[in-house]
């Protein structure tokens, strides 16, 4: 049995008006879906790697900025995780020696939905029950000779991705703990804002924004494993095959454009702004010569890019990015995932 | 991660129905049964996982954070009490525990959807070690021909070790542990051993030093191996 919330207000709408009980402002805004249907293309597929493509490993720090926790869905004594003063609570992964681990998968989501969200791409994963309410050009792609943007880069059905990602792991042993607020499920079928008035389809994508703290629950949230502020992961992603175009995304995504730098949000909590992650790129392994690569255990220096030939390749493939990133949607998800235009957590029932 | 694996014995097939009609009856949410199953299996490896997992389900009565309805207490407060009450007595041997849980949940789940069956159900064992009794005298429940446990080959073998499994169970012993024991019986090189204040048993081989061994003598054995419910298997005389 769910207790019943307030229903969420319109995105942009302010708090309910004076006299009423001051609902906060729901900390999420919808990204329309472009005008035009995505431009449907063959993959670069796997088969070899395309001596005019881009293939090679990026090496990236995750530092924490608010508290961030993935649940595993498994319960244990406070004392079983190292976290004294707490009777039971909500885990996180771990690897094997006690670091906090942040799954390969749920860093791969967090990416790949703001790269669908900048670029003219479909949805990757659709709940059967509003499958009607979707429009049917931003229905997931089935016909694996046909991919939208995203799809080409991360995968569809039937489809390996050109980009793989590892799990990132804590530099440090030990985990922080944290209250998680009572947070109600998402009700789209309660609130308008999140169809067109016209068709009743759906309207687009849904982004929390950015916050200064992660609110804690104290005495009334769910006792949760978190990994503290300014706790520091390490993860590398694989590429091959890609366009500069495509390579260019995935680092805007990262928030490497300092044009529009953003923030990663991954995990729970993040209506009460949990889970903002800072990346920072240290450096591309990227083969010029893929025989001698591959004859030899460990990559030639020449093949290593750091410094300011690192920042010199980045610019480069952000510049042949321009027009193949949606430039409004892009100013509207940088708003929104900013790491300066940070905002309070709302408070009260969520 | 525990890779033991045990057959149910009859008995525990009747505790694992227990505790499954106990909770189909007061319809607590099989989930919530499933999440203490869980956090058994995370930390069946540890010595002390008996009683890791009643303190578990008891701080899972007190801490609020975890409620999410009214009822989530009310499930919570009878799953500790009905484990303890079925479980308690097993607290040293988790593989059991784990596979009488694990059953549990599923009949419960079982019961749950298919109506829970009239009659009586099967009551905890009792603490003078005992069979698990019924709550109004009457037959225990027919268990489903799919779910009636194999015949255990290990109570057939015949039994050079002889044991007192009552009270075997009583003690704890560790591998390397130094006991005293007193020898009862030497028949050609087999000698037979009985730990000292217990009634444990143990006939094995002593080629080398069966000769210089008298019956009634005191001597100190080392355990060398333990069952999987804690009863000492091997020991070597020091």
């Amino acid at each position: 049995m769910t207790p019943q919330g307030p229903r969420p207000l319109p995105a942009g709408n302010p708090a309910r008006g004076r006299g009423e009980l001051a609902v906060a402002r729901k900390p999420y805004e919808l990204i329309p879906f472009p005008q035009q249907p995505p431009k449907l293309e063959h993959p670069a597929g796997h088969a070899k790697f395309h001596p005019d493509k881009l293939h090679g490993t990026l090496f990236l720090t995750l530092t924490v900025q608010t508290a961030l926790h993935i649940s595993t869905g498994h319960l244990a004594l406070g004392s079983d995780v190292g976290v004294n003063g707490i009777r039971v609570l909500k885990t996180m992964t771990t690897t094997p020696d006690g670091r906090l681990k942040i799954q390969g998968s749920s860093l791969k989501g967090a990416i790949r939905a703001m790269y669908e969200a900048i670029t003219n791409s479909t949805l990757a994963v659709i709940t059967s029950r509003y499958k009607d309410r979707i429009p049917p050009e931003r229905q997931p792609c089935r016909q694996k000779e046909r991919l939208c943007p995203a799809s080409r880069v991360f995968g569809a059905l039937n489809w390996q991705g050109l980009v793989e990602f590892r799990d990132a792991i804590a530099t440090g042993t030990g985990s922080g703990v944290g209250s998680l607020p009572p947070l109600y499920r998402p009700r789209p079928d309660q609130c308008k804002a999140y169809f067109k008035k016209e068709n009743g389809k759906v309207i687009g994508r849904k982004f929390y924004y950015t916050h200064k703290k992660a609110l804690q629950g104290h005495q009334k949230g769910t006792p949760t494993q978190q990994a503290a502020q300014n706790t520091v992961f390490k993860t590398q992603i694989h590429f091959k095959n890609l366009t500069p175009a495509e390579l260019g995304t995935l680092f805007t995504v990262l928030g490497q454009d300092p044009n529009h730098p953003m923030l990663l949000k991954v995990g729970g909590g993040k209506p009460v702004g949990l889970g903002s992650l800072q990346v920072t790129l240290d450096k591309i392994e990227q083969p010029r010569n893929l025989k001698e690569r591959y004859s030899r255990y460990d990559p030639p220096e020449a093949d290593t890019l750091e410094g300011g030939r690192l920042q010199a390749f980045v610019q480069e493939q952000i510049r042949a990015a321009q027009g193949y990133i949606l430039p409004e949607q892009l100013k509207r998800l940088a708003a929104i995932l900013s790491p300066t235009a940070l905002r309070e957590p709302p408070t009260g029932v969520y | 991660m525990l890779s033991d694996t045990v057959d149910l014995s009859p008995q525990s097939w009747d505790l694992a129905h227990g505790i499954a009609l106990t909770l189909a009856k007061e319809r607590v949410d099989v989930d919530e049964l499933s999440k203490c199953v869980a956090y058994l299996r995370s930390v069946a490896h540890h010595p002390d996982a008996g009683s890791r997992f009643f303190r578990f389900t008891g701080e899972l009565v007190r801490e609020t954070g975890l409620h999410r309805s009214n009822e989530t207490p009310r499930y919570y407060r009878l799953i500790d009490q009905t484990c303890k009450k079925y479980l308690q007595s097993l607290q040293d041997r988790p593989a059991e525990m784990l596979q009488i849980l694990g059953w549990a949940a599923r009949l419960a789940r079982y019961y749950k959807d298919g109506g829970v069956p009239i009659g009586e159900i099967p009551s905890p064992p009792d603490p003078n070690g005992g069979r698990p009794t019924h709550s109004r005298g009457g037959e225990a429940k027919p268990q489903p021909e799919a779910l009636r446990p194999k015949e255990q080959p290990e109570q057939k073998q015949a039994q050079p070790q002889v044991e007192n499994a009552a009270a075997s169970t009583k003690a704890r012993f560790k591998i390397g542990q130094h006991l005293k024991a007193s020898i009862t019986n030497i028949k050609g090189n087999e000698v037979t051993f009985q730990i000292v204040n217990t009634n444990i048993k143990l006939t094995q081989k002593e080629p080398k030093r069966a000769g210089s061994l008298t019956v009634g003598q005191e001597v100190e054995v080392e355990v060398l191996d333990l069952r999987e419910d804690g009863r000492v298997r091997r020991v070597r005389l020091l």
